[in-house]
């Protein structure tokens, strides 16, 4: 599936929301690991740009993507809470199947 | 010395089931004792003494030096699930590099439990300013490396038929290298 110039501005925006919202949470909390994986969310999202219409814009999305589940990850694991499923995600995802799952 | 103030430590695993985190103590032999008898043999190859001898797991609960190994354990009731060991050279060219290794109950994989002790190590090192986590694996623990892999860890080298198990038969050895932010300092 091709996407558009429009998703990838909606795509950029929600990342940029999401990143904004996890940091809101991080504030609090003493996770260097995390930080560090907040700083290549944020430098992966740059890097595809609002809207640009370079092939490597999706990848630089998904890294980004990748790096904000980790801090998720740390942030339930810091407060004790069950590790999240990205497939609980899936909604929010336009493919047939969420591609990364949790094995150990 | 290495900062323990937030242990013990609850987590809750994918199936809800409740494990606490804490640090090894001398008192722990016997279920260390009892873990390691129920470990698959592949995922007792790295052992440099012979696990399978009572008086070796003793030797290592009386001998505890934290800033040398720090064994971080996984308990469930009274019985340990799980265990995760950050090794140190308190001194030396490699004293910034962490030697990670991570053993899971097999019943007690696939619920997260592997992927929280990372998380855990990962902490810890950044805690004592490491600039590299290391862990090695055998390249059949395909569980272990992708998990490892997916919370930061880069494969660095993979040595063909390098080490061999208990049975004298040769594997892959799996090196991951993961950066920590001692690195930007």
């Amino acid at each position: 599936m091709e996407a558009t110039s429009i998703d990838l501005r909606r795509g950029y925006r929600q990342l940029e929301r999401l990143l904004r919202e996890i940091a809101v949470a991080l504030e609090t909390e003493d996770i260097p690991a995390a930080r560090m994986d907040l700083d290549k969310a944020r430098e992966a999202l740059h890097d595809s740009g609002p809207g640009e219409d370079d092939p490597q814009v999706l990848r630089h999305m998904d890294h980004a993507l990748s790096y904000a589940h980790r801090v998720i990850g740390d942030l339930l694991h810091e407060k004790g809470l069950p590790p999240h499923s990205p497939a609980d995600f899936a909604e929010w995802f336009d493919a047939g199947e969420v591609p990364f799952r949790e094995d150990w | 010395m290495i900062p323990l103030d937030r242990y013990p430590k609850e987590i809750t695993l994918r199936d809800d089931t409740r494990a606490v985190l804490r640090p090894m103590i001398s008192e722990d032999a016997d279920g260390i004792w009892n873990f390691l008898r129920q470990l698959p043999e592949i995922d007792k190859s790295h052992f440099h003494e012979d696990v399978d001898r009572r008086e070796v797991v003793e030797r290592w609960s009386k001998s505890i030096d934290y800033d040398a190994a720090l064994p971080i354990l996984a308990i469930q009731g009274t019985r340990v699930v799980g265990s995760a060991t950050l090794y140190r050279n308190r001194t030396g060219w490699k004293q910034r590099v962490g030697i990670v290794r991570i053993l899971i109950a097999s019943d007690f994989r696939h619920k997260g439990l592997g992927t929280a002790m990372i998380r855990e190590i990962r902490h810890l090192g950044e805690k004592v300013a490491l600039n590299y986590l290391l862990a090695e694996v055998i390249e059949e623990q395909q569980s272990a490396v992708r998990a490892l892999e997916r919370m930061g860890f880069e494969k660095a080298a993979v040595y063909r038929n390098f080490v061999n198990d208990r049975k004298g038969d040769l594997h892959n050895l799996v090196v991951l290298l993961h950066p920590l932010s001692g690195l930007d300092k």
